[in-house]
C-alpha cells in the first residue's frame, strides 16, 4: 500500500494568543528565500471562516495556517511523489513538518508573542482517495505504520466523515511529538 | 505514484465518460507524455492545455519580488518548459467550465474532492459562472479531468481561442421577468459548438451569454461577442419563442457595446446562424494582432450591416446539419422541476425560535427571493470574494441533496444560487447552512464586491484587487451610511490591471491596478471608474475618473458615498446623479486621496493591501532623488492624466469633437513626456514627436507592453493620422479609453525603464 500526499497538523491550545494574519504573511515570506524546500508565494484567504486562513504555496508541500476544522492549527500538506515505502514516507515528512513546527513558534517567541502549540496530539490524513482511499484495511494498515513509528502505546482517534479522506488523530505524551521527530 | 493514481482513475473512470471526452483526454495525456520527450514545442503544448483548461499562474516563469529584489523560484527540471517561460513544474491553474453556471450535487462533491487533492482546498467562482482552482501541478491534471468529466464536467475550451464557457442567467426558469428559461438553449448551444469544426480557428476566445430578460443583469448580453436576450411573439399557433440576438461586446482594455444582431431570431435560426457566424469570424477576423482579433473589432470594422449581410450568405453555403433541428429543447421546456413539492411536509429546524433570530431575518430578507412559482424561493449564497473551501462546498452538495436536488447555479457576482428552495423549508436551511458560513447576508449588494484574482495568482495583476475588495468589505460593513436603500444597491467591482475580468467597466463604483512613481518608488494605484451600468445587462460603461494610492482606496470609497447621501435627488440613481452633479466635482472632491504621503510619513502606502512586502523594490527613477526633483517626464504623465481627464468630460457634456481633440493631446503629452527622459529639450512639435516616438520608443520595443505587446503605442498612432477625423459618440468614448490605456502605459514604461537602470547600476 503506497502512501502518498500525507498532511500533518498540529493544534494551537486553546489558552494560547492567536497568530495575526499579517505575522503570518512576514513569517511564511521569510521562509521563501533560501529554503531547502520551493515555495511561491504566500495566500490570505482570511476572508474565509472555516478553512486555510494563510498559506505558503510551496511545490512540494505546502504550509497552512488552518482552520478547517474549526481547530486552528499549523498544517503542512505534502504535493508531490516522495520516494520511499509508506513509513518512510511518513517518517520525511513528519521530521520536515516538526522542524517547521518548532521554527513557527520560536519565530512567534522571539516576537514576544505568547503562541502555544499542543504537543500532546497531532492529526494526519492521507490525501488521496485512488491509492490509499478512507477504507478500514487502509485504516490498519495506517495504524500499524503508525505504531511502528511512534511505539505501541499510542492513541488514535479515527476522523469522521466517510467522504472525506483517510485520517487519524494521534495522541502522543507531551513533548513526544518533538523526540520523534 | 501519480502516474499510477492517473491509471486508477483511468480505470476507474473510463465508463463513465463521454467517448469524445475521452479521446481528448487520452490525446492531452499522450502530449504530457511527448513534452517530457522533447517531442512537442512548448508553445504548441502551451495552447493544449490552455484549451483544456490549465492556465498558467503567477510566478510559474520561475521569479518573484520579494520587496527587495526579484528571486529565482528553483522549480525541478528547469529545462522542461509548458509554454513560453513557463516551467513544466510551476503549478498553475484550472479552469473548470460549467456551462449557464449549473452544477449538480455530484459535480459540487467531486469538485471538492480535486480540490482537496490536487489544488489549495479553495474553489473559487469567476464572473463567467467557472470554477477556478490554483496551484494544481500540471502531472495531475489528467486524473483530475477524468474524475470531472466522469460526472459531465468537460474542461475542454475553457481557455485558449475557443468558445468560452456558454453563461446564462441564474435564474432563468425562477425568474418573474422572463420570457422563458433559457437554461435548455444555452445546453443546446454548449453542446453544439464544444468541438465544432467551425469553432476551431479563431484568432481569440468567443464569449457567448443568455438572459432571460432584457432589463436584469444577471446574463451580461451586451458585452459579450455573441449574446441571447429571450424573446416570445404571437403567432397564429400559439406564442413563439426566438431571442434578440446581439454581436461584437465585449470588455477587456477597451469596452465595446454588442450591436442587435436580430430582433427576433426564431429558433430554425438560431444554430445555423451562430455557425454561419463562427465561421465568417472565423475566415475575416484577424489573426495575428492579437490585441484586436476578437470579434468585437470585425464587427466595428464590418459594421453590423455588413457582418449580418456576411452571415446570412454563409447560412445559404452551409451543409445542412440535422443537429440544428434534433439538438433543439421542447419549445414549451423548462430545465428543472422542484426536488419537493408544496404538499410534502416541511423540513423543521431543531431550533423552532429561529424564525425569531435576527441573523434570520436579515438573510431571509437580503439573501432570498421569492421565484416565480409561488412557494418558493431562490436562496443567495454570498460567496467572499468568490471563494469557499473544499469542506464547504462538499457540504453544500449534501445540503442540496436534501432540499433542492441539482438546482444551483454559480453567478455572474461570484456566487452560487439555490433554486426551488420551498419557502417553509427556509428556517431549516438556513440552520443547515449556518454552520459552514454559508448564510451570509447582503447578497449582491454593495458589500458583496466582485474581483478578479489579481496579483494573487494572475500573471497580468498589476495590484491587488482581491486584497482591496476585501478591504472594502470590511469598511464599508462598518459604515453607518450603509444602512440607505441607495448606498446597499450600488455596485462595486475590482479588477487587478485595465483588462476587466473583474468587469469594473459594469460598476457604479469601480477600480482597476495601476501604479505611479513617487520620489522614486513604485506605488501601488487604482483607477477610479465611475457610473456603469449592471442592469439591463450591462448597457452602458463606467468612465475612468483617475488614480488613487490604493491604501486611499476606502476613504475614497467612504466619500463617495458621503456625497451621493448628501445630494442625490429623490428617485435618481448613482448614474443620474453623477451625470447631473458633473465628474469635474467629484474629481475636485477626492483630489487630496490622490496625493501620495512621503515614504517616511506612510510607509505603509507603499506596499499593497494584503501584502506584506514593498510593492516593487526601492528603485529610483531616472532624475529623480527622494523628495528634491520631480523630473520633466513626471510633470509631463501628470498633465496627460490631466488631459485625459479634461477629454472625459468634453465627452459628458456631449463635446465630441474638443474630446476628441482632447485626447489626441493627452497622449501625444504622455509620448513627449517619455521622449524628454533622454532629452529634456526634445522638439514639442506633434509630427517630430510622432516620428521619435515611433524610433525611440516602439521600434526599440521600449514601450511594449510585457503583456499586451505594442497595442497602446498603436492607438497614439492612429490618434496622429487620424486627427481631424470627424467621431461619432460611441468611436470618440473608444477614443477616450484608448487615450487613457495609452497614458497608463506610458506611467508603466517609465517605471520599467526605471527599474532596469537601477538593476544595471546595481
Amino acid at each position: 500500500m503506497d502512501i502518498q500526499k500525507p498532511i500533518w497538523k498540529i493544534y494551537l491550545k486553546p489558552t494560547s494568543e492567536k497568530p495575526g494574519v499579517r505575522d503570518l504573511f512576514y513569517l511564511f515570506n521569510e521562509w521563501i528565500p533560501g529554503s531547502p524546500e520551493v515555495f511561491i508565494d504566500v495566500c490570505d484567504y482570511s476572508h474565509l471562516v472555516y478553512g486555510p486562513q494563510v498559506l505558503l504555496a510551496g511545490f512540494s508541500t505546502d504550509y497552512v495556517w488552518d482552520n478547517t476544522d474549526k481547530v486552528w492549527g499549523l498544517m503542512a500538506r505534502s504535493k508531490q511523489p516522495i520516494q520511499g515505502n509508506g513509513l518512510e514516507v511518513l517518517q520525511k515528512t513528519f521530521h520536515d513538518f516538526i522542524a517547521r513546527v518548532q521554527e513557527f513558534q520560536n519565530w512567534f517567541k522571539n516576537k514576544g508573542i505568547a503562541l502555544e502549540l499542543d504537543t500532546s496530539k497531532i492529526r494526519l490524513e492521507i490525501n488521496d482517495r485512488s491509492l490509499y482511499p478512507n477504507r478500514s484495511e487502509y485504516l490498519k494498515n495506517l495504524k500499524e505504520i503508525l505504531s511502528s513509528q511512534f511505539g505501541q502505546n499510542i492513541k488514535f482517534t479515527d476522523l469522521p466523515n466517510p467522504k472525506a479522506i483517510l485520517g487519524v488523530q494521534i495522541q502522543l505524551s507531551d513533548q513526544e511529538i518533538f523526540a520523534l521527530a | 505514484m501519480f502516474e499510477s493514481a492517473n491509471t486508477y482513475w483511468k480505470n476507474h473512470t473510463k465508463d463513465k465518460i463521454d467517448p469524445d471526452w475521452a479521446k481528448n483526454i487520452n490525446e492531452y495525456e499522450g502530449d504530457l507524455a511527448l513534452i517530457h520527450k522533447g517531442k512537442v514545442e512548448d508553445k504548441v503544448f502551451a495552447e493544449t492545455r490552455l484549451r483544456m483548461g490549465a492556465y498558467g499562474q503567477r510566478y510559474d516563469n520561475g521569479k518573484r519580488h520579494d520587496g527587495q529584489e526579484s528571486r529565482e523560484i528553483p522549480f525541478p527540471d528547469h529545462d522542461l518548459k509548458k509554454g513560453v517561460d513557463t516551467f513544466y513544474h510551476a503549478p498553475g491553474m484550472e479552469r473548470i467550465k460549467l456551462p449557464f453556471g449549473r452544477i449538480t450535487c455530484d459535480q459540487i462533491e467531486t469538485i471538492a474532492d480535486c480540490a482537496e487533492e490536487y489544488s489549495d482546498c479553495i474553489i473559487h467562482i469567476t464572473t463567467r459562472q467557472d470554477i477556478q482552482m490554483h496551484f494544481c501541478h500540471i502531472d495531475d491534471t489528467p486524473a483530475m479531468f477524468r474524475r470531472l468529466a466522469a460526472v459531465g464536467i468537460t474542461t475542454q475550451e475553457a481557455c485558449g481561442n475557443s468558445v468560452r464557457n456558454i453563461t446564462g442567467c441564474p435564474v432563468t426558469g425562477v425568474c418573474k421577468d422572463q420570457a422563458f428559461d433559457v437554461s435548455l438553449y444555452a445546453d443546446t448551444l454548449f453542446k453544439f459548438l464544444l468541438g465544432h469544426p467551425d469553432a476551431q480557428d479563431f484568432g481569440r476566445k468567443v464569449k457567448i451569454a443568455f438572459s432571460g430578460c432584457a432589463d436584469k443583469p444577471c446574463g451580461l448580453v451586451h458585452i459579450h461577442d455573441i449574446g441571447y436576450i429571450a424573446k416570445t411573439r404571437k403567432t397564429e399557433h400559439g406564442i413563439e419563442r426566438g431571442f434578440e440576438m446581439w454581436v461584437g461586446g465585449g470588455l477587456g482594455a477597451v469596452p465595446y457595446q454588442a450591436k442587435c444582431y436580430s430582433e427576433f431570431l426564431t429558433m430554425d435560426e438560431f444554430l445555423p446562424t451562430v455557425q454561419a457566424l463562427c465561421r465568417v469570424y472565423a475566415r475575416l477576423g484577424e489573426k495575428k494582432k492579437r490585441h484586436m482579433a476578437r470579434l468585437k473589432f470585425l464587427v466595428a470594422k464590418l459594421g453590423i450591416d455588413k457582418l449580418r449581410e456576411l452571415v446570412q450568405e454563409e447560412i445559404k453555403i452551409l451543409k445542412p446539419d440535422t443537429k440544428w433541428q434534433s439538438l433543439l429543447p421542447d419549445p414549451q421546456g423548462s430545465w428543472d422541476q422542484p426536488l419537493l413539492n408544496l404538499q410534502a411536509p416541511a423540513i423543521l429546524p431543531a431550533d423552532s425560535n429561529l424564525v425569531k433570530n435576527p441573523s434570520y431575518i436579515t438573510w431571509l430578507q437580503t439573501s432570498v427571493k421569492k421565484q416565480a412559482q409561488p412557494g418558493y424561493s431562490v436562496v443567495t449564497i454570498r460567496l467572499p470574494l468568490g471563494d469557499c473551501t473544499s469542506e464547504q462546498f462538499r457540504a453544500l452538495g449534501g445540503v442540496a441533496r436534501k432540499f433542492v436536488g441539482d438546482s444551483l447555479r454559480t453567478t455572474v457576482e461570484q456566487n452560487m444560487v439555490m433554486r426551488w428552495v420551498r419557502d417553509l423549508d427556509l428556517p431549516a436551511l438556513y440552520e443547515a447552512l449556518a454552520p459552514i458560513d454559508m448564510v451570509r447576508p447582503h447578497a449582491e449588494s454593495v458589500i458583496d464586491i466582485t474581483s478578479c484574482p489579481g496579483t494573487d495568482t494572475c500573471k497580468l495583476g498589476i495590484a491587488a484587487s482581491r486584497a482591496l475588495a476585501s478591504e472594502l468589505t470590511r469598511t464599508i460593513q462598518s459604515n453607518p451610511l450603509m444602512v440607505h436603500p441607495e448606498i446597499n444597491a450600488l455596485k462595486i467591482k475590482v479588477s487587478g490591471c485595465f483588462n476587466s475580468c473583474g468587469q469594473h467597466h459594469l460598476a457604479d463604483i469601480g477600480f482597476y491596478g495601476i501604479s505611479r512613481v513617487f520620489d522614486g518608488y513604485t506605488v501601488p494605484h487604482f483607477q477610479l471608474t465611475l457610473g456603469g451600468q449592471f442592469v439591463e445587462n450591462g448597457k452602458n460603461f463606467a468612465l475612468a475618473l483617475g488614480g488613487y494610492p490604493s491604501k486611499a482606496v476606502p476613504s475614497v470609497v467612504n466619500t463617495l458615498f458621503e456625497h451621493y447621501i448628501q445630494n442625490r435627488l429623490e428617485g435618481e440613481n448613482y448614474r443620474t446623479y453623477l451625470n447631473r452633479v458633473t465628474k469635474k466635482t467629484i474629481s475636485a472632491l477626492l483630489r487630496d486621496f490622490a496625493e501620495i504621503p512621503v515614504y517616511s510619513d506612510k510607509p505603509e502606502f507603499y506596499t499593497d493591501w494584503g501584502d506584506v512586502r514593498e510593492f516593487t523594490m526601492k528603485d529610483k527613477g531616472v532624475g529623480e532623488c527622494a523628495g528634491e526633483v520631480v523630473s520633466p517626464t513626471d510633470f509631463g504623465l501628470k498633465k496627460a492624466d490631466r488631459e485625459y481627464f479634461e477629454a472625459q468630460t468634453l465627452l459628458d457634456d456631449h463635446h465630441i469633437e474638443k474630446a476628441v481633440e482632447k485626447c489626441y493631446y493627452s497622449m501625444y503629452t504622455a509620448a513627449l513626456a517619455l521622449l524628454k527622459r533622454n532629452n529634456p529639450d526634445a522638439s514639442e512639435d506633434p509630427n517630430e514627436v510622432y516620428e521619435q516616438f515611433k524610433i525611440q520608443y516602439h521600434d526599440t520595443k521600449l514601450m511594449h507592453d510585457p503583456f499586451g505587446g505594442d497595442r497602446f503605442v498603436h492607438y497614439y498612432f492612429a490618434a496622429h493620422q487620424a486627427r481631424g477625423e470627424k467621431l461619432d459618440a460611441e468611436a470618440a468614448q473608444r477614443r477616450v479609453e484608448e487615450a487613457r490605456l495609452f497614458v497608463e502605459a506610458a506611467h508603466s514604461c517609465h517605471i520599467r525603464l526605471g527599474q532596469q537602470l537601477v538593476t544595471e547600476k546595481e
